[in-house]
């Protein structure tokens, strides 16, 4: 089974194709469409899954690698186009093709009446291949063409509704500051390259303790590059501010791309290299560092979003921080960990979010009038009308708040545990513990917030639209019952001992993780500690909630349009510390004043072109016109001349 | 197909004919009826293209050296004989020229209008001087070729340009010549040297490489004048300003030729003939330092000169300096995945650019204008045509899994060890490149249609489509399968570092693995 | 064949083409005296003299085919093959000349048949130069030559600027003549002989006495103004424009070469031995021609004054080659000659074409839009230019690439490279007469209408165009030819060089 788990790629490939080709052609072929954008998804879960079972079967010393044919064969570097198959990837396969057969399924019903259907599903299909790509590749060029390959996409999807300027900018956004992160990941391939003479994930890691000074600086330099990839795709201080605008996406899009999968990547690189990160603990500390205030950094600005979507995306961004955190703690399962958890709660918040907007969306469209159908002061009290979905993002809300025994609360507690356990050797470890409690009870806080102000107190809709709000076709709610349960009861693939669990994530990814091992050892806290720790998280999310709700419901909200402008903090807040505002003159209005007005205007056209090029134009033609002057038909004056030049030969000949 | 090539002894009058064939066609394009002129230059590329494809098996793999190679006396008494012959890099090269070339003349179909038969004529006297340049093994050929090929470009500009074509023809022209007299006088001293040395006056590639040695002192001024003729050319940042006025008034098959294949002459240039003939004055310290430096900022400058240009076409001229930068610092970076990788680039860069252009002129015309500003959302209208510009521009942009990327990659990794800090900042460009390209993609095809004149813009023509695929398809293939490429032009590029000896100490060429030994 | 010049028959022998082609000049006079009305008198005359340059040639062949050398040493008249080559092109200019004539003549209605043989006169006044062995023979060449072309520059008497140009000519050029005898006379009082070879010999081993060294200066200013080298030159543009356009080619060509002829030979055959003293004068000379000639042209909205200051500049181009004093230099020279014999002649016939009634001269834009109605002399001049310019395929470029490798051979790279500067610069007027051709439109659908090439000038313009291309092509046997003529000089003391 294993030698064809190119068959996962090569579905949604297929897919990609196929709808693609309808796209141009017949885009009203939207049964067609729906059948085989889902059907090879599924049939990718079918194959994901067999491998995985082969793979518990009989595990293999170092996973096998699949190699299809010879990519970039140069002298010494020979690049194969290769999937890898071990514990690791199999994990982020399940994720992928499972919470994608999930979001395809729901997109179905979301997208129905959108007239670029079959453009989305063959979107949706690329995606998943370079994803898989992404997730399987054996060495880091091939691993790099996923990576850029999910940016593309990405960048495809933010922008699928591009007649809208935002949308497109948001989606040229996305791309070029990802690629602000690929250029971090192709110097540490470079470097890798030059260390190691190799670009293989297998080779690489065997080779590591040999070739390689813990702590040097090679190493050091390899992972911080490799992070600043990291960075640029999981949308981590300072590269993040892209993924609040790809909001822009169908929200579909943001379930799979934005919270899922793609922007997961960057822990996944982490996992895949754990063994160099492991080695290099200034790097750790910094991934863990960034991943800690990213993750306070971002709850804050969530608290205070009154797009629905928004809030969703800030979380998200905070919730990646705490996989670094994770992984930067060196026990890189809690990221898997939390990575998997997290897919399912924050796929349910979208996907659940997804249908609230379909509702509101369809009250205003029935109603023909034009408010924000994302903006959660025009909600209110949907709980009447959409009760499903309530109850399901209900879960997702638990989870995400860390309340027990749903799926969130194992994640992010082992998380916390963890950097506070390393805080022992290093202190440093203690703030960022505090920072990611901290950042819990902002996140508690900021989705009770979320929850009441969208279902809960009197509806703010309107009037003639509040006929129009109903829940969501069963297409769309069974995907989101699916995800309710996984999140829920996710807690268990690595349930503690505490629990009666036995940790069965962490030993299914013992054979990736163990080289690592060697050099990262952190003693996970037991007896009182471990029950402070807990006791402290529990008591952290019910606070947020609570505090969360109250505050949210004290008083009437008043509508997107009867709202007062924000001041002060909320301000400071609601504009995201007014980032992008600083980006943009800080390197955007600078780079652009430097190529048009100095490169362009002065260098090119001024120096090169007018001076040196076109000046000795035009300084032979004046000379030429000067002695043209010299031409005046007067005997005289030629003679003059010619006895000058007798005069000269004459004294150059008696020398 | 090795054996049916032999069987009819393909190798030994192929390369003539690939010089002759064109020629040949001139007369009917000339004599024929105007209307037809331009199906008789289809007929001719077209099968010169199929004629070069056996050139693929005709070449004995594995091999370095020179193949092919046929003398015949041209001027006996001067040392001067016609001699021809090809390794794997000029192998690519001529296969890119004759791929390009019907390309060009269905892309020409509808663009050129009057005068077709004079158009037509040129197009092929220039393919014949394009042939030439890469197959020429007699400097005194290769000087009347490099030279031969401005006159077709130079009618073809000026005759069927833009508003400001005069300008740009003759500046075209006079940038060029000024470098290759220096260059003409330059080969003249050399052949001088070398017969002072063996006693044998001969414009012979071979003859002058093996002695080149002998040169001496003048070394520095030689590599100087070969320099600076191929940098104009290439063109390499400050040589570059004929090339975005001769770009953007050229017809839209003169810009795909400019761009596909005589850029490349200069590149073509280096590797064949400036840094072999020279070694120890190009990779002196100080000169691969200026060398690569001029590359690296040829990157940075022309992506971002590219980012605010206000016309399509002289965005993707400036992209070409760019483009041609990572070649360059290929050639220089001293290992063979560089060499391979600025080969790549020289390959991807007449794909993916001359693709561009092709599009570019296809907007213009239904359009008849290039300017960003005057399109915008038509992806609505013309879906198929903002699909492939977008594939396209990915692809330039070095998307991995395109063919854009094969090249760049490969040449920053092998750059890397050598020049690891200026390797660095050319990495940067692949960030510069999606700004420049996604910004102006956005421009032209997302956005809202807010210009009513773009709503009735027809789709991709058969034809058009018919001139974009094979260009698809090579994108495609050489991102995901470029190894048969790479392997046949490996053993060239490994002769080309075997004769590229730095000079003594070496400039850490090895790209070996350098562990960093425990303390 | 070896020839006694010092007995009656050797020296006829010796002479023939220009005893020939003198009495032939005669005859066409006496023919003319009665004939002079009609336009047919004219043709007639005209044929008849070019008839003439046949027989001539013809008798040149003779001589070199046979390879005629003197017995011991040559009086008076040379006996080699730099002679039998500079008269071939002489002749070859001549016979193209008296073509170009024809209609022209007709056209203008200059209807006074004395034409043809002044330009016979001129001719054997070029052979003369070009042959001769001993200063006086070259003095009295240089005299009939001029006085006949001082005429010749004057004939259009309808036109004031015809006049000025000859009246022009005729004093500076009368002022030359004086240095030139002059240094003659130093010569002799310095060797006691004007035989070139015996002067040599004479001077040969040392470094050359004050009065030789004068004698030198003086030489090289005479012919420096025959050659119209920078800053004897002054005259040339003025005349070139105001003669009518035939006589400007003919002194383009004509003259320039029988000058260039005779230069080569006095520096090679007298004052080899002070070539430490000339070198760097004609070095002097050279530069200044190519940077002035060129500039300046890039000024000229006429062609007829643009070709004529390029033509400075190829006196330029051509004292490159003379520099090195090598034989392969002579060779370099003559091949030289011929490539801008050969375009001279035909771009100013495609001018005397172009230049409609009366019309002095012919501007960039009155050619604007050619190649649209009159394709084939577009092409004609097109190829003349890029000859010009010393463009890869051309015969130019032939001339050029030999004078840069013979000058490189010195172990000398200076000159060359202003020489390929230069260059570049002369595309900066020649291109634009192509452009205006071929890249702009034509001002009205009727402009060309009365364009005309009449056979005889259209056959001359063919054959120089073919064989511009020809040997741009297929060089080997004219460099080889070049070549051996070049190694025919006597020499008197001279490093040997070339391949």
């Amino acid at each position: 089974m294993t030698q064809w788990v190119w068959l996962a790629v090569a579905f949604p490939l297929l897919g990609f194709l196929v709808n693609g080709a309808l796209a141009l052609r017949r885009p009203g072929a939207k049964s067609a469409v729906s059948l085989v954008g889902t059907g090879v998804l599924l049939a990718a879960f079918a194959v994901s899954v067999g491998v995985v079972l082969e793979l518990a079967g009989h595990p293999p010393e170092h996973g096998t690698v699949v190699r299809l044919w010879s990519w970039l064969p140069v002298e010494r570097l020979q690049v194969d186009l290769a999937f890898q198959v071990d514990q690791l990837s199999a994990v982020m396969l399940l994720v992928v093709t499972g919470v994608g057969s999930l979001i395809h399924i729901f997109s179905v019903g979301y997208m129905r009446e959108d007239p670029g259907y079959a453009r989305y599903f063959a979107y949706l299909n690329l995606f998943i291949v370079f994803m898989l790509v992404l997730v399987l590749g054996s060495s880091f060029p091939v691993m790099f063409i996923g990576w850029e390959g999910v940016g593309l996409c990405s960048y495809l999807l933010i922008g699928f509704w591009f007649s809208d300027q935002v949308n497109a900018d948001a989606g040229k956004k996305a791309f070029i500051m990802n690629r602000i992160g690929d250029f971090g990941f192709m110097v540490a391939m470079f470097l890798v390259w030059r260390a190691f003479g190799t670009l293989d994930f297998a080779q690489v890691t065997a080779r590591a303790p040999e070739i390689l000074v813990p702590g040097g600086a090679i190493v050091t330099a390899i992972t911080l590059f490799l992070f600043l990839g990291c960075t640029g795709k999981s949308a981590q201080i300072p590269l993040y501010t892209w993924l609040p605008d790809a909001m822009a996406g169908p929200t579909p899009v943001s379930a799979l791309i934005h919270a899922a999968t793609m922007v997961t990547a960057g822990v996944y690189l982490v996992a895949r290299t754990n063994l160099l990160f492991a080695m290099a603990p200034v790097s750790s500390l910094v991934v863990a560092g960034i991943g800690a205030v990213t993750a306070l950094f971002a709850a804050t600005i969530g608290l205070r979003q009154y797009d629905i979507k928004k809030v969703l995306a800030y979380s998200t961004v905070s919730q990646l921080g705490y996989m670094f955190l994770g992984v930067g703690t060196g026990v890189y399962v809690t990221g898997i960990f939390h990575l998997v958890t997290h897919a399912f709660f924050k796929a349910l918040l979208f996907l659940g979010s997804g249908s609230v907007i379909h509702a509101m969306h369809h009250a205003y469209h029935a109603a023909h009038s034009h408010q924000d159908a994302q903006d959660m002061r025009n909600m209110g009290g949907l709980k009447r009308y959409m009760p499903v979905t309530f109850w399901l993002m209900a879960i997702a809300t638990l989870a995400i708040a860390g309340i027990p025994p749903f799926s969130g609360f194992f994640s992010k507690d082992e998380i916390l545990a963890m950097a506070f356990a390393r805080g022992a050797e290093q202190p440093a470890f203690y703030l960022f513990y505090g920072f990611g409690v901290l950042a819990a009870l902002l996140t508690a806080f900021y989705m009770a917030r979320l929850m009441a102000m969208t279902f809960l107190g009197e509806n703010r809709t309107g009037e003639r639209e509040r006929a129009h709000l109903h829940e969501a076709p069963w297409i769309m709610t069974a995907p989101l019952v699916v995800l309710a349960v996984l999140s829920a009861v996710g807690g268990v693939i690595n349930l503690p001992s505490l629990f009666g669990g036995h940790h069965a994530l962490e030993r299914w990814l013992e054979p990736v993780t163990a080289p690592a091992a060697a050099f990262v050892q952190v003693e996970a806290p037991h007896g009182a500690t471990e029950y402070y720790l807990i006791g402290a998280a529990v008591l952290i999310g019910v606070l947020g909630l609570v505090a969360g709700w109250r505050a949210t419901l004290a008083r009437p909200i008043p509508t997107a349009r009867a709202a007062p402008p924000d001041r002060g903090l909320a301000l400071l807040l609601n504009r995201k510390y007014y980032v992008d505002e600083l980006y943009d003159a800080l390197f955007v209005r600078p780079l652009l004043w430097l190529s048009r007005t100095v490169l362009w205007r002065g260098v090119d056209q001024g120096v090169v072109d007018g001076a040196a090029v076109n000046g000795m134009a035009k300084l032979s033609q004046g000379l030429g016109w000067v002695g043209s002057r010299l031409q005046t038909g007067q005997v005289g004056v030629y003679v003059i001349l010619f006895l000058v030049g007798a005069l000269w030969i004459l004294r150059a000949v008696i020398g | 197909m090795s054996q049916f090539l032999d069987s009819i002894a393909y190798g030994s009058w192929i390369l003539h004919a690939l010089v002759l064939l064109p020629l040949v066609g001139v007369v009917p394009v000339l004599l024929g009826p105007e209307s037809s002129a331009r199906r008789t230059a289809l007929i001719v590329t077209t099968l010169e293209f199929l004629l070069s494809v056996g050139l693929w098996w005709a070449l004995a793999p594995g091999q370095g050296g020179l193949q092919l190679v046929s003398d015949s006396p041209w001027i006996p008494g001067w040392g001067i004989s016609y001699r021809v012959g090809m390794d794997g890099i000029s192998l690519v090269m001529v296969l890119l020229t004759t791929l390009l070339m019907p390309l060009s003349v269905l892309a020409s179909w509808h663009y050129i209008t009057r005068r077709e038969r004079g158009y037509y004529a040129l197009m092929l006297t220039l393919l014949t001087g394009m042939v030439g340049v890469f197959i020429a093994l007699d400097l005194f050929v290769f000087y009347v070729y490099f030279e031969v090929m401005l006159v077709p470009m130079y009618f073809i500009i000026g005759i069927w340009g833009g508003a400001n074509r005069l300008y740009a023809a003759i500046k075209f022209f006079i940038y060029t010549m000024a470098g290759s007299l220096l260059m003409l006088v330059a080969i003249v001293v050399m052949v001088w040297k070398v017969q002072a040395a063996t006693g044998t006056f001969s414009f012979g590639y071979e003859h002058l490489l093996g002695n080149a040695r002998s040169i001496g002192a003048a070394a520095p001024w030689l590599f100087a004048a070969f320099a600076v003729a191929f940098a104009i050319k290439v063109p390499i940042f400050p040589f570059h300003t004929w090339l975005p006025d001769a770009h953007v008034e050229a017809p839209t098959a003169g810009s795909v030729l400019l761009a596909g294949v005589m850029l490349k002459i200069g590149t073509y240039g280096y590797l064949r003939f400036a840094v072999p003939f020279f070694p120890e004055v190009a990779l002196s310290p100080e000169v691969s330092a200026l060398m690569v430096t001029l590359a690296v900022v040829g990157i940075i400058y022309g992506a971002l000169v590219a980012l605010v240009q206000p016309d399509f076409k002289k965005l993707v001229a400036y992209s070409s300096v760019s483009h041609l930068g990572f070649a360059m610092l290929g050639i220089w970076g001293g290992s063979l995945q560089s060499v391979q990788g600025a080969l790549m680039v020289m390959i991807s860069h007449g794909f993916s650019t001359g693709a561009l252009f092709l599009l570019i002129g296809m907007m213009y015309e239904r359009r008849h204008t290039r300017m960003i500003a005057d399109y915008g959302g038509i992806a609505r209208v013309v879906p198929l045509f903002s699909l492939v510009l977008t594939v396209v521009a990915l692809s330039s942009i070095g998307l991995p899994g395109l063919n854009g990327f094969v090249g760049e990659f490969l040449v920053l990794l092998g750059s890397f060890t050598s020049f690891p800090w200026a390797t660095g900042i050319a990495t940067t460009g692949v960030i510069f490149a999606a700004a420049y390209l996604l910004w102006a993609l956005q421009r032209v095809i997302f956005n809202r249609l807010d210009n009513p004149e773009n709503e009735g813009l027809s789709d991709l023509s058969r034809r058009e489509l018919a001139v974009m695929l094979p260009l698809l398809l090579g994108i495609v293939w050489l991102g995901l399968y470029p190894a048969p490429v790479l392997r046949r032009m490996e053993p060239a590029s490994q002769r080309y570092l075997e004769l590229a000896q730095p000079p003594a100490p070496p400039t850490g060429r090895v790209s070996a693995a350098i562990p960093e030994g425990r303390p | 064949m070896s020839l006694d010049l010092a007995t009656p028959g050797g020296i006829t022998l010796a002479l023939v083409p220009e005893l020939l082609l003198t009495a032939w000049s005669l005859l066409v006079l006496l023919v003319v005296s009665w004939r002079h009305r009609t336009a047919e008198d004219s043709r007639l005359a005209g044929w008849l003299s070019f008839a003439g340059v046949v027989v001539s040639l013809a008798g040149l062949a003779a001589l070199w085919v046979n390879h005629a050398a003197p017995e011991g040493l040559a009086q008076m008249v040379a006996l080699d093959g730099f002679r039998y080559a500079a008269s071939a092109i002489v002749l070859l200019a001549a016979g193209g000349t008296i073509l170009l004539s024809l209609g022209y003549l007709e056209r203008e209605r200059l209807w006074a048949p004395e034409y043809y043989p002044l330009v016979l006169l001129a001719t054997v006044g070029m052979l003369f130069l070009a042959g001769a062995e001993d200063l006086i023979v070259l003095f009295l060449g240089l005299e009939v030559m001029s006085v006949a072309v001082y005429v010749l520059a004057g004939y259009n008497r309808t036109s004031p600027f015809s006049s000025e140009a000859a009246l022009k000519y005729f004093l500076i050029g009368a002022f030359a003549s004086g240095f030139l005898l002059y240094g003659i006379a130093l010569v002799y009082g310095a060797t006691g002989t004007t035989n070139l070879v015996l002067a040599g010999a004479q001077l040969a081993g040392r470094s050359p006495p004050l009065m030789a060294a004068l004698g030198l200066g003086l030489l090289l200013i005479g012919l420096g103004f025959k050659v119209s080298a920078v800053p004897f030159h002054m005259w040339a543009p003025d005349v070139y424009d105001g003669s009518p356009t035939p006589v400007t080619g003919f002194m383009a060509t004509g003259v320039k070469i029988a000058a260039f002829a005779a230069l080569v030979r006095v520096l090679m055959e007298t004052f080899s031995g002070a070539i430490h003293v000339w070198q760097p004068i004609v070095a002097g000379l050279a530069i200044a021609s190519m940077v002035v000639g060129n500039l300046v042209a890039l000024a000229q909205r006429s062609l007829k004054r643009m070709l004529a200051y390029s033509s400075i500049a190829h006196a330029g181009y051509l004292l490159v080659a003379v520099w090195p004093g090598s034989p392969a230099g002579a060779g370099a020279v003559l091949l030289y000659l011929f490539a801008y014999g050969l375009t001279t002649l035909a771009s100013f016939g495609f001018l005397a074409v172009l230049g409609r009634g009366g019309e002095r001269d012919v501007t960039y834009d009155d050619i604007a839009g050619l190649a649209a109605t009159r394709p084939l002399i577009a092409f004609g001049l097109a190829v003349c230019m890029l000859s010009l310019l010393g463009f890869p395929g051309t015969f130019g470029f032939i001339g050029k690439w030999y004078i840069i490798s013979v000058v490189v051979a010195e172990g000398h790279a200076i000159l060359p490279v202003i020489l390929v500067l230069t260059s570049v610069v002369s595309a900066g007027y020649y291109l634009p007469v192509i452009m205006a051709m071929y890249m702009k439109p034509a001002p009205d659908a009727e402009r060309y209408a009365g364009v005309r090439l009449w056979p005889a000038a259209a056959g001359v313009v063919a054959l120089s165009v073919a064989a511009v291309l020809l040997f741009g092509f297929w060089p080997g046997p004219v460099l080889d030819l070049a070549g051996r003529s070049g190694l025919t000089l006597t020499q008197t003391a001279l490093p040997l060089a070339g391949p």
